[in-house]
């Protein structure tokens, strides 16, 4: 073996004399570079690694967001299908919508935007929103509201405070007068309230209170005048040890209708307030509840409520919580939807109960925040608390620090709802309820969906239909655009 | 309006009716066109079948219906229009 006959060099060459033709002979006859696949470098391996697995988990998750969205969107979507009779309005949620502490409107409308309205359209809903700006704001919008509900109903004020001017007719109470002549009714059944993030809550439950308990006039300000030419550290010192701002109504009811300031207050140079819309100073405090009478318009059973958890967290420290929550919003559109179904269906709702569970579940962390509001107060301490007090409790963790910033020295009689502790009177706190599905209602929606999805033509069929595969019709790019048809 | 005497009222009178006559013609053949466009699609026989009755009854319910629930918004808009003197959302 060791001499070989040169007829057979070309088959078996010597590894050492010829270089062996790399790849695919024929590729190489073409002239085609050889390919040779190698994993790329260290770095570019690094980038694509993490580039690609951001990508894909970020693109899973909008897929099944979408998905989450579209189930609960044919859930309620035959509602929408329903005719209405003409002199009927539509059913009206009322959304209460307020900045998230330490942040502007912007993230809760952005929520809104995203999880909840798709539903609520889907589900042929009308709807106004209560947006609080400030803290208060929505306090004051509901409570406003319920006072308007309880005057259309009949009730008188009080004669004493007849100097309250009558208030300028807006446009709504124009709309409500015309639709009463012209026979337009509302809608017949529940309407129901959606309630966006635990400040929101309270400030919901504090505005319910005042509404129902509170008086249709603002309190005289004879009052809040006395409150005012004392010097505040007294006042808050005085009778009420546990206070909220006492008796906020002269800040501006001073600025609203009076010209400012006419009347010296204080020693000290009275601020000229600036233009900021303040939002209108509540007219009972919650110490007042126990002492006030109820309505008399006050429903049997209040709108059921939807509190809905608004995640929102601030700070740079916080921003591996807030890429895994950007990541995983299929959650959050499924836990959304699914509550936002309830109230859309409105099929079922249970009133809130009270237990003392709650009460351990509230009182550990409850944090005396500021100095004017003493924890241990009149309020509940009867070892009970309503699952209001409850509801969205862990989202005050995530609060930015500026929201637990005790007021500041020029605005001392500024509310905070936000930090006090929510205090629910029974009268009214049996009165509500909560927006539930019934149980198998998440089965039931993914079938709906399956069924739904079956009848609408897939992907596949649409470019059957418009490349002309499909028999007896018109080819898609024949006709324009759908629903141009016509023309 | 006032300043009328008899006959300037009647004859006032007669045009508006005209004119309301005409807007109600027109209101009615815009009606009668689309419904029919809509859902009149088949001229093989000269009477409509069981389908296209039910669509037309439909379209024009719906029509109907839909006008009045505009007509109602529209009042509420004059009213509040009438009210602030000025148009609304401004």
């Amino acid at each position: 073996m060791a001499e070989k006959p040169p007829g057979q060099d070309p088959a078996h060459p010597a590894p050492a004399s010829l270089p062996k033709p790399e790849g695919n002979p024929a590729l190489r006859m073409m002239g085609l570079p050889r390919f040779k696949f190698k994993l790329p470098s260290r770095n570019w391996l690094i980038f694509w690694a993490i580039t690609g697995s951001f990508t894909s988990t970020l693109l899973y998750d909008r897929h099944h967001k979408k998905r989450a969205q579209r189930k609960w969107c044919n859930f309620v979507s035959h509602l929408a299908e329903e005719p209405v009779p003409p002199a009927v309005m539509p059913r009206k949620i009322t959304i209460f919508l307020a900045a998230p502490p330490g942040d502007s409107l912007r993230p809760a409308r952005d929520y809104f935007h995203e999880y909840i309205k798709p539903i609520l359209v889907a589900g042929g809903m009308d709807w106004e929103v209560i947006e609080g700006r400030k803290e208060g704001d929505v306090r004051a919008g509901l409570a406003e509201k319920i006072r308007k509900l309880r005057k259309r109903s009949g009730e008188k004020p009080a004669a004493e405070s007849a100097e309250e001017p009558e208030e300028k007719e807006n446009s709504d109470d124009l709309r409500y007068e015309v639709r009463k002549r012209s026979g337009v009714t509302e809608w017949d059944g529940v309407q129901g309230d959606l309630v966006l993030g635990r400040h929101t809550w309270k400030e919901y439950i504090r505005g319910l209170h005042e509404g129902w308990l509170g008086p249709l006039v603002p309190p005289r300000p004879a009052e809040a005048l006395e409150t005012e030419t004392q010097p505040l550290p007294t006042s808050t010192s005085d009778t009420r040890p546990v206070d909220s701002p006492p008796k906020t109504p002269s800040t501006s009811e001073a600025a609203s209708d009076s010209p400012p300031q006419t009347e010296p207050p204080t020693p000290d140079p009275p601020p000229p307030k600036p233009a900021k819309a303040t939002p209108k100073p509540p007219y009972i405090t919650p110490e007042d509840y126990p002492t006030c009478p109820t309505a008399p318009s006050l429903p049997t059973s209040l709108n059921p409520s939807l509190p809905l958890h608004l995640p929102h967290v601030l700070g740079f420290l916080n921003t591996p919580t807030r890429i895994y929550r950007f990541l995983t919003r299929r959650h959050l559109a499924d836990s959304t939807g699914r509550s936002v179904a309830a109230l859309v269906l409105a099929s079922h709702s249970r009133p809130y109960i009270q237990s003392a569970e709650f009460a351990s579940a509230i009182d550990p962390d409850f944090v005396p925040s500021d100095t004017n509001n003493a924890p241990e107060g009149a309020v509940t301490q009867t070892g009970e608390a309503w699952e209001q007090e409850a509801i969205l409790k862990e989202e005050e963790r995530e609060w930015s620090k500026t929201a637990w910033a005790p007021n500041k020295e020029d605005e001392k009689t500024k509310e905070r709802p936000w930090l006090e502790r929510m205090v629910i009177d029974s009268r009214i706190g049996q009165k509500m309820s909560q927006f539930e599905l019934e149980s198998g209602a998440a089965e039931e929606a993914v079938k709906v969906d399956k069924e739904k999805r079956m009848q609408d033509p897939s992907l596949v069929d649409r470019i059957r239909r418009w490349t002309g595969f499909e028999k007896g019709e018109k080819k898609g790019w024949d006709m324009g655009l759908e629903g141009w048809d016509d023309e | 309006m006032d300043g009328l005497n008899a006959s300037e009222q009647r004859e006032f009178q007669g045009r508006m009716e005209k004119k309301q006559m005409k807007e109600f013609m027109t209101m009615y053949s815009n009606l009668v066109q689309r419904c029919f466009d809509d859902c009149v699609n088949d001229f093989t026989t000269k009477s409509l079948h069981a389908k296209e009755e039910g669509c037309v009854m439909k379209c024009v319910d719906k029509y109907l219906k839909g006008s009045e629930r505009l007509g109602q918004r529209f009042q509420e808009q004059n009213a509040a229009m009438m009210q602030s003197g000025q148009l609304p959302g401004r």
